[in-house]
């Protein structure tokens, strides 16, 4: 179950239009290699997360990149980031945290490993797209600290 | 009358600013420090007990061409100065670019610009000094406010909007604003939004009505007390351009969403006594405003990015992290630390040698060492997968190439390179090169003391030998790798132990323990000798299919793998036939499988053997005979047996059984390879 490529902008669209509605933080970002998602926050002990939803051609799924970083530019290693999710469940075989550049912006970020994304997703095949996209967002977020409102859930 | 206090900002960095600051040092501005324009932003829908952020990431070198489309940021022109060096960093005259920075904005303020446009309301400098071998990055911030007036009055004390405006003014105030996008602004009798210019001008014209104007300010702050920075520039612009004004009403203005709900009764409501500040000459009064650094002093900050940004650190996480996701995902036992830890020093940098290496640094082993005495030929580079066409033109040593290969391939790697030739059984030493093979042998033996693990990979018998004898005293692992046109063969040798030599030879179960394996020689009845006279040329450059030279030197650097896997190491037992048995034996399994004595390929048949063999008592090499001798006498021990003909089988006893076969008492000779 993979999402094409049109598919998956319709969705980003969607949900940075859901975003705006609800003032949340999503931006849509279009660039000549490809449009993504951001979401941005800072969190209580000043730790910046930065999560981005970008296209993975090869599996033709969407990916979760996120970084987090301190206040002054500087990225928290992987050991770091395994210790501040150490308390949620992380034997679970969907969230293997590795390293790549990012395919637009050529810097390392943390992603959540698509190969297990389409076995995901054949959970919800006869859901709507959308649907599909907010499943999978939902799950892969959820273990790394995105936070979704319910509202998006909402239509 | 209590005054009105202010939190100064904090900045912060976007990691994408660092990125983007570097490339444009690296292809635009390179030695250029002049000053550039940026912009930053703040916001106003921080968390509580946040500090109040100022921020610049990758998109701040160039206004015009920001992509993003968060609402909520409010822009903030500056200064950026880039310095080359340190000592310009360190010694640069923060007085002066603070003055130079506080002029536009006082100019800006007292033509009234600041009125039309609310964004030059504010802002900044920023000095830079990026040491890109380092990636370490030196920053300072400054936000230039005014020390006029002396104290902001505050006609009462500071309250929340919600503690001054009902439930409906507050909506009738928010739905007001809804659609403002600036910096500031004004509103009028709490409904209709105007320009400060406009407010400023209708003020003017009647003080009176100051009550029904509330300047409203976008405020980065989330003190309950104390608002931030662009308030105070605020104030000073108002106290410059009104006359006779008795009270000001601002509303600093804060607003967040929570999974769709707004809230803003956090923003301050702020009731002001305000004050001329107007001289006669427009001088611009003193300014004040670099960010104090960690530890509260006027002084920079730093932050270094080298495991990020460093391509050598990126390309050791690269690597690590490859590992480990094997490892959680397909093997969680494996020890990869003591791998990576593992020195390991490779005798031949020929064919086996170089995918040996290759191998073992796929295995994320840090540490390898050549060691090899001859040139790079034009044959070569084809099948030794170090060397390039170039090198061969150039006619280099093996060795130090294939180090310098490794560094190529990956920086993080320790690799070194002798050229040395090891001394061996059959080549004569003679009194001219005595001191020199003395020297050779002391070499081996420290090079061999250093490593834990010594692959044999050179292209003769005897150059063996006395490697073996070393490791075997230094109770080293020994890989030992032999191919022939069409068939390999890679024997782990027993690693003896301390404990007391058992006489007998009998084999426990069907499990031979490490210390009892045998070595290359051990199934040799006569000593190696010296192989080079008489051959052929393709014996003597051993011709093999180029494909066993990668099976055997891969096979041997998974069998090491496993090896370093078991607990007893080097001391691990082997399965008498592991390939013939249907379960293993819990000693002699890793968590890779088994770990076996020798392995046998044969090419023509696409199969494998794993036999087993034990030490041999009089074995020309790892026998005790052997090693005590070598223990006690050294190097005289050794020219014995480089120059002396039968010496080893002498010493043995190997010559008295040669002598004691007699060839009538044997009926059967058996052609058949397999043990």
């Amino acid at each position: 179950m993979t999402f094409t490529l049109d598919e998956f902008n319709q969705c980003i669209n969607d949900l940075y239009d859901q975003s705006k509605q609800i003032h949340d933080r999503w931006q849509l970002i279009k660039t000549p290699k490809g449009t993504y998602l951001i979401y941005s926050f800072i969190d209580d002990n000043c730790l910046k997360y930065d999560f981005h939803i970008v296209f993975s051609e090869s599996y033709s799924v969407p990916v979760l990149y996120f970084n987090i970083s301190h206040l002054d530019g500087s990225l928290l290693s992987l050991d770091d980031v395994w210790k501040l999710f150490a308390h949620k469940n992380n034997s679970n075989m969907y969230e293997t945290i590795t390293q790549q550049e990012h395919p637009i912006l050529h810097r390392p970020f943390f992603i959540l490993h698509p190969c297990h994304t389409e076995k995901l997703l054949k959970q919800v095949s006869d859901q709507s797209m959308n649907k599909k996209f907010l499943f999978w967002l939902s799950i892969y977020g959820q273990s790394v600290g995105l936070p979704l409102s319910v509202n998006y859930a909402i239509d | 009358m209590t005054t009105l206090r202010f939190v100064p900002y904090s900045s912060a960095f976007d990691t994408g600013f660092w990125h983007e600051l570097t490339r444009r040092k690296l292809d635009i501005y390179r030695l250029d420090s002049s000053d550039q324009s940026i912009f930053g932003y703040y916001s106003n829908d921080a968390n509580d007990n946040m500090p109040a952020l100022f921020n610049v990431d990758h998109q701040c070198f160039d206004e015009n061409n920001r992509i993003s489309n968060q609402q909520q940021q409010y822009f903030v022109n500056g200064t950026l100065k880039l310095v080359n060096t340190i000592e310009e960093f360190k010694a640069f005259d923060i007085d002066n670019a603070m003055k130079s920075e506080s002029s536009i904005l006082w100019n800006d303020f007292i033509q009234g610009n600041a009125l039309e446009n609310p964004q030059k309301l504010n802002r900044f400098y920023l000095l830079i000094f990026a040491d890109l071998k380092k990636y370490i990055y030196h920053y300072w911030f400054a936000f230039p406010t005014f020390l006029m007036p002396t104290s902001f009055n505050l006609l009462q004390p500071v309250q929340s909007i919600s503690e001054r405006f009902s439930i409906d003014e507050i909506t009738v105030i928010t739905k007001a604003l809804e659609s403002n996008q600036s910096q500031a602004c004004c509103l009028h009798h709490q409904k209709s939004v105007i320009s400060l210019k406009k407010a400023v001008q209708q003020l003017n014209e009647q003080p009176q009505s100051a009550a029904d104007y509330i300047f409203i300010v976008n405020d980065p702050s989330t003190d309950p007390a104390h608002p931030g920075w662009p308030v105070r520039n605020l104030l000073t612009l108002l106290y410059y351009h009104l006359h006779a004004v008795d009270q000001l009403n601002v509303i600093c203005w804060r607003e967040r969403f929570r999974d769709g709900q707004r809230h803003v009764n956090h923003s301050l409501y702020l009731q002001l006594k305000p004050e001329s500040i107007r001289s006669n000459d427009d001088s611009i009064p003193p300014s004040t405003g670099w960010e104090k650094n960690e530890r509260q002093r006027l002084g920079s900050r730093q932050v270094n990015l080298s495991t990020s940004m460093n391509p050598i650190h990126l390309a050791e996480t690269a690597v690590g992290l490859n590992l480990k996701l094997m490892k959680w995902r397909l093997a969680p036992e494996i020890d990869l630390e003591s791998l990576e830890k593992t020195r390991c020093l490779l005798l031949g940098a020929g064919t086996l040698g170089c995918n040996v290496a290759r191998c073992l640094m796929g295995w994320g082993v840090k540490h390898i060492t050549f060691v090899d005495n001859s040139r790079i030929s034009y044959s070569n580079p084809v099948r030794q997968t170090l060397f390039t066409f170039q090198d061969s033109c150039e006619n280099k040593p093996k060795a130090q190439a294939a180090a310098d290969a490794l560094q190529k391939i990956y920086p993080g790697i320790k690799s070194m390179g002798y050229d040395l030739t090891i001394p061996m059984p059959g080549h004569s030493v003679t009194d001219s090169t005595k001191e020199k093979v003395k020297e050779d042998v002391n070499v081996l033996h420290d090079l061999i003391r250093q490593h834990d693990v010594i692959f044999l990979l050179t292209d003769s018998r005897e150059s063996r030998w006395l490697p073996t004898v070393i490791a075997s005293v230094e109770q080293k692992i020994v890989l030992c790798c032999a191919v022939g046109f069409d068939s390999y063969v890679i024997i782990r040798h027993g690693v003896p132990n301390d404990e007391l030599n058992s006489s007998s030879s009998t084999t426990y179960k069907n499990l031979l323990p490490g210390n009892k394996l045998g070595c290359y020689f051990c199934n040799d009845v006569v000593a190696p000798g010296d192989s080079s006279i008489d051959r052929t040329l393709d014996q003597q450059c051993t011709v093999t299919r180029p494909g066993i030279s990668m099976m055997a030197s891969a096979l041997s650097v998974e069998l090491l793998v496993s090896i370093i896997q078991h607990p007893l190491r080097g001391q691990c037992s082997a399965m008498i036939r592991a390939d013939l048995e249907e379960t293993s034996a819990p000693e002699a399994i890793s968590c890779l499988g088994i770990v076996p004595h020798t392995i046998r390929g044969f090419l023509g048949r696409y199969s494998t053997v794993l036999p087993t063999g034990e030490a041999f008592s009089q074995c020309v090499a790892c026998s005790p005979i052997v090693r005590r001798a070598f223990k006690e006498d050294g190097f005289s021990f050794l020219l014995k047996v480089f120059n002396e003909l039968n010496y080893l089988e002498d010493l043995t006893g190997l010559l008295a059984m040669q002598l004691a076969t007699d060839l009538n008492e044997i009926i059967e000779l058996s052609d058949d390879e397999e043990i």
